[in-house]
């Protein structure tokens, strides 16, 4: 092994030369710490051992810090199990499907398969308009690069889900497609986005009056008190 | 002595770790002169003060960025190595125990980091690979100026293996310790030295046409 003592030093003009190579320039602190906050509120990114009383904290820093982001995994770990459970009710309680059911097999009354649906199709709506809202305000301050892409691939999920069930009636089908279309667009972004991509989202969420549906949809005022 | 016009230097103050408080003798980031103790910044982010979240940042966002570009090489990717590395430290936070300096182990994140896209960008050069060969083969009046010293020596330091280089550029640019080397990629400081050797007996074997002007000053 050699010893360090050992070594012969590199050549001073090697080590001045090599100075050169990749030579980082001065760090934007201010748009590089924004961008990390940004990135950890989308993921619910949190120090361990912190406790969670600091959400007052992050109270505070409201206006700064969309509400969706903090706790964007576990609703979409819950809508997507929630969906999984809805729709499989849905096709257990389908009909034409006598063949395939069993006698004895406890079904789900149509009523709760109905029910389970809609909530998962309300909170689908719900994350969308939070998600939809923190793209905005991505676009607004100019940092859509630190969009959680991640999240609208799994609303896009989620919606392709609910279209194919019996909640996607007349009145939620069109509000459905017009949604696929604008997180698809999103799921497209990437780390060279051109500013006409974003622009063509926010048009079309303008031009289709997406938020304003989001908020007014059927299935969200359906429900119970509470579910949301 | 850190290149970047950073001098760190460790006071024996904290009984958290020996040599945890730094003091950096200038620097932009955080002002000259200021001090951080490391266990009181970490309670501080874990009792969920955000002004200690920023300042854990501003001391050591430099050290980082130089670590991470001096690897990557790129500017937009080592802006996302700085915002990962530091996303990561504030996931592991609770893990750090002080078992070696924090900028250390924040410096152990960020190489993690740096390879990670290190390698994923070799993937995709080895997709573009046959195109830029061809291209090569196409145009070879484009290899005729024969370049200077400083040219070879950048491109023999990114020939040079990834264990090799990493070393190299941490140790000879940075200036790093062996022991932060070895805690940093996770190997023993005699690792690190020997590889340290073996990067700079290739580079002068590769240089040995420029043997004159490197030894000249």
């Amino acid at each position: 092994m050699t010893q360090e003592g050992d070594e012969t030093p590199l050549e001073p003009r090697l080590r001045e030369l090599a100075q050169g190579y990749n030579a980082p320039p001065a760090l934007d602190h201010e748009a590089t710490w924004r961008a990390i906050e940004a990135r950890r509120q989308a993921t619910g990114s949190q120090v361990p051992g912190r406790p969670q009383v600091v959400s007052g904290r992050r109270k505070a820093r409201g206006s700064r810090r969309p509400v969706m982001s903090t706790r964007a995994a576990a609703w979409i770990s819950g809508i997507a199990a929630l969906l999984i459970i809805g729709i499989g009710i849905g096709r257990m309680t389908a009909p034409n499907r006598g063949d395939l059911a069993t006698a004895n097999a406890p079904v789900p009354s149509p009523r709760t398969a109905s029910t389970a649906l809609e909530i998962a199709a309300a909170q689908h709506l719900s994350q969308s308009e939070a998600y939809l809202t923190l793209f905005r305000a991505s676009v607004r301050s100019n940092d859509v690069d630190s969009l959680p892409v991640a999240a609208a691939r799994q609303l896009l999920a989620t919606n392709r889900l609910l279209l194919d069930s019996p909640v996607a009636d007349a009145r939620l089908r069109p509000l459905l497609l017009d949604l696929e279309l604008v997180l698809a667009e999103i799921t497209q972004l990437g780390a060279t986005t051109r500013p006409d991509d974003v622009k063509l989202i926010t048009d079309g969420l303008d031009r289709g009056d997406v938020m304003l549906r989001l908020r007014v949809a059927p299935a969200r005022g359906s429900l119970p008190n509470g579910v949301l | 002595m850190h290149p970047g016009g950073e001098w760190l230097r460790r006071v024996p103050r904290n009984p958290f770790q020996a040599g945890c408080v730094y003091v950096l003798s200038h620097g932009s980031n955080p002002a000259p002169g200021s001090q951080v103790d490391d266990k009181q910044l970490i309670g501080r982010i874990q009792a969920g003060d955000p002004a200690a979240e920023r300042q854990f940042f501003e001391t050591y966002a430099d050290r980082i960025h130089r670590i991470v570009y001096r690897f990557v090489g790129d500017p937009e990717a080592a802006q996302d190595c700085v915002q990962e590395t530091f996303i990561r430290a504030f996931d592991r936070l609770g893990t750090f125990r002080g078992e070696s300096a924090l900028g250390t182990w924040l410096g152990s994140i960020a190489v993690s980091v740096a390879l990670n896209a290190l390698r994923g960008r070799k993937r995709d050069e080895k997709r573009h690979a046959p195109w830029e060969a061809a291209e090569a083969v196409a145009a070879p009046s484009a290899r005729v100026s024969e370049p200077d010293l400083k040219t070879r020596l950048h491109a023999e330091i990114d020939q040079l293996p990834e264990g090799y280089r990493m070393v190299f550029l941490l140790h000879d640019v940075e200036g790093y310790t062996h022991e932060e080397i070895g805690t940093m990629l996770g190997v023993q400081s005699g690792t690190s030295k020997a590889q340290l050797f073996r990067a700079r007996a290739r580079l002068r074997d590769r240089l040995a046409d420029f043997a004159p002007e490197v030894s000249s000053t």
